[in-house]
């Protein structure tokens, strides 16, 4: 068998040099020591520490205000006083500085938090079922087309039934997107394909047929409003701007009465009866709406981590 | 025959270890002066009185209430003074004292205590003056080795880290350190320098800290090599599930 993930990790943590901290030289350190040489190398020791200190330095002089530098830590004594270590990002071979782990710093930190607050699922099938009985209307895979291409006008913030109306720079929003997926074959391959999350081609074969088992031959959009929209507003902002933008759409692709009766089912369906949240409300007292990454149970945030998806 | 607590289970050496240190039945290692004491705590300088927040309980005219009267207060709740703490590190690697013992220890054994457990280090808040009888009582007895256990209020790493080259425990501010065969602390618990060098004694070797500890460790006495503690450990786990839940009710 192969050595576990963790044991090499730890041997790239503890038994190899990384930046000067001497780790796997003078340290000569194995894994499985229980004393080592601790050699006070101090800040230096790391290239990213002695990154930010230059930088820190520079902005003290440019703004003529202190700013960031390592021997302010305790009164002199900077850290490092035991080697600087780093991490392996777990399911792969990336090794990185504790701080480029610091989600100001993480660039990939702030689009998993951005991409789980932006992000809402609402299901078609509750919608359609209105639309056919309740209106008499026809639902074909052409009306879902349609409808699809509307609402990827509509949803970064487009106008699409009003007149005279702002709108959203589409520059400033091209990162916002409406896609659908099934488990149904045959309503799959009458979507246009822009249109479509084939849930066969993102995901390995096992994977790939307890996802469709589970969909069956409903259907369901993954919204993605956005992030602009989601840094300004809060979590719960998100289903609300679907909501809005998906019952207009509806209202213009199916050439429906803006204010009939219907509309209000169509509504409920978007902002409540078919929607899937990210996350749930987090307690009171941190006062933050349903669909923060907060209230994201450990289980969904597996899911949601690609890290087996990419790396099966 | 009087009643004697059984306070833990089991027959291993650290089962017995963490009887001791419940019942508060602690060999004494070493000698600490008060002044010494007084200087590595850093509250207060050696020989000066213990500052007060309030006046003694007998000038106060205390309310009319039962409890009071029930409890006799600390020496130092009596005499008004101030809340200070102590906190140690304890090394993973057989240190005496795992910081849940020390807070066993402190509730079990004094009064007016305010423990404060955490995964690698262990905080006792209480009046100055018995804040120092404690601290003498501690770092004087078997609950605390020098080398593989340290005072520290801030800067506390070291209780996972791997042990320095000559088998302490790191410590990030250098407070205390083996000289001459003994340990010496030269700066308070928040690492500030005082103006003398404690002689904390001798650390103890690498086989009475493994007889001594309070640690289960594969390498030493394994937490699932103790029967007993491990039928106690599933019943109170049980008994916490199922508490409060009856069926038939």
């Amino acid at each position: 068998m192969a050595d576990p993930r963790f044991k090499k990790a730890m041997e790239t943590k503890y038994a190899k040099e990384w930046g000067s901290n001497k780790c796997g030289g003078q340290a000569k350190n194995k894994i499985t020591d229980k004393k080592t040489k601790y050699l006070r190398l101090g800040y230096t020791q790391n290239p990213r520490k002695v990154e930010m200190a230059k930088c820190g330095a520079a902005i003290t002089k440019k703004r003529g205000l202190q700013a960031y530098d390592p021997k302010l830590h305790l009164a002199g004594i900077p850290m490092g006083q035991r080697q600087l270590t780093p991490y392996t990002i777990s399911g792969t071979d990336i090794v990185c500085d504790g701080d480029d782990l610091h989600f100001v710093n993480n660039a990939a930190m702030q689009q998993e938090w951005d991409d789980i607050r932006r992000t809402c699922v609402v299901g078609l099938d509750l919608a359609h079922e209105t639309l056919e009985k309740r209106l008499g209307k026809e639902v074909t895979p052409e009306t879902i087309n349609y409808y699809l291409e509307v609402l990827n006008h509509a949803m970064p913030g487009a106008a699409i039934v009003q007149e005279h109306m702002v709108e959203t720079h589409p520059a400033l929003v091209d990162d916002c997107y409406v896609k659908v997926f099934t488990g149904d074959d045959t309503l799959q391959d009458e979507i246009d394909k822009q249109f479509v999350i084939n849930i066969d081609n993102e995901f390995p074969d096992n994977q790939a047929k307890q996802i469709k088992a589970t969909v069956g031959k409903t259907s369901w959009q993954a919204v993605h409003i956005p992030t602009i929209v989601t840094r300004t507003e809060d979590g719960p902002g998100t289903s609300r701007w679907m909501a809005m933008q998906v019952g207009m759409t509806f209202i213009s692709a199916y050439h429906m009465c803006a204010g009939e009766a219907a509309v209000g089912e169509l509504a409920f369906t978007a902002k409540h009866a078919g929607l899937v949240e990210m996350g749930d409300m987090i307690p009171a007292r941190r006062a933050r709406g349903p669909n923060e990454p907060g209230g994201l149970s450990f289980g969904h945030m597996a899911d949601i981590v690609q890290t087996s998806r990419k790396t099966p | 025959m009087a009643y004697k607590p059984q306070y833990y289970p089991g027959n291993t050496s650290v089962a017995k270890n963490r009887r001791k240190h419940m019942a508060g039945d602690l060999e004494k290692m070493r000698d600490i002066s008060d002044e010494d004491l007084t200087a590595i705590l850093g509250h207060r300088a050696p020989g000066s009185d213990f500052p007060s927040t309030h006046p003694p309980l007998a000038e106060m005219g205390e309310p009319d209430c039962p409890v009071r009267e029930v409890v006799e207060p600390t020496p130092g709740a009596a005499a008004g003074d101030r809340m200070r703490y102590v906190q140690f590190a304890d090394s993973m690697y057989n240190a005496p004292a795992v910081p849940y013992w020390r807070s066993y220890h402190a509730a079990i054994n004094y009064r007016g205590v305010d423990p404060g457990t955490l995964s690698g280090r262990q905080v006792n808040e209480m009046r100055e003056r018995d804040l120092e009888e404690f601290s003498k009582d501690v770092c004087q007895t078997e609950i605390t080795d020098w080398g593989l256990a340290g005072m520290r209020g801030c800067t506390v790493h070291g209780h996972s880290l791997r042990l320095q080259e000559d088998g302490t425990m790191f410590d990030m501010l250098d407070r205390r350190r083996l000289e001459g065969g003994v340990m010496v602390m030269d700066k308070d618990q928040v690492g500030v320098p005082i103006d003398r060098k404690v002689n904390l004694g001798k650390p103890m070797t690498e086989s009475e800290a493994a007889k001594r500890t309070t640690f289960y460790r594969i390498d030493n006495v394994s937490f699932r090599s103790d029967k007993e503690v491990i039928e106690h450990v599933q019943r109170v786990w049980e008994l916490r599930t199922k508490y409060g839940f009856v069926p038939k009710a």
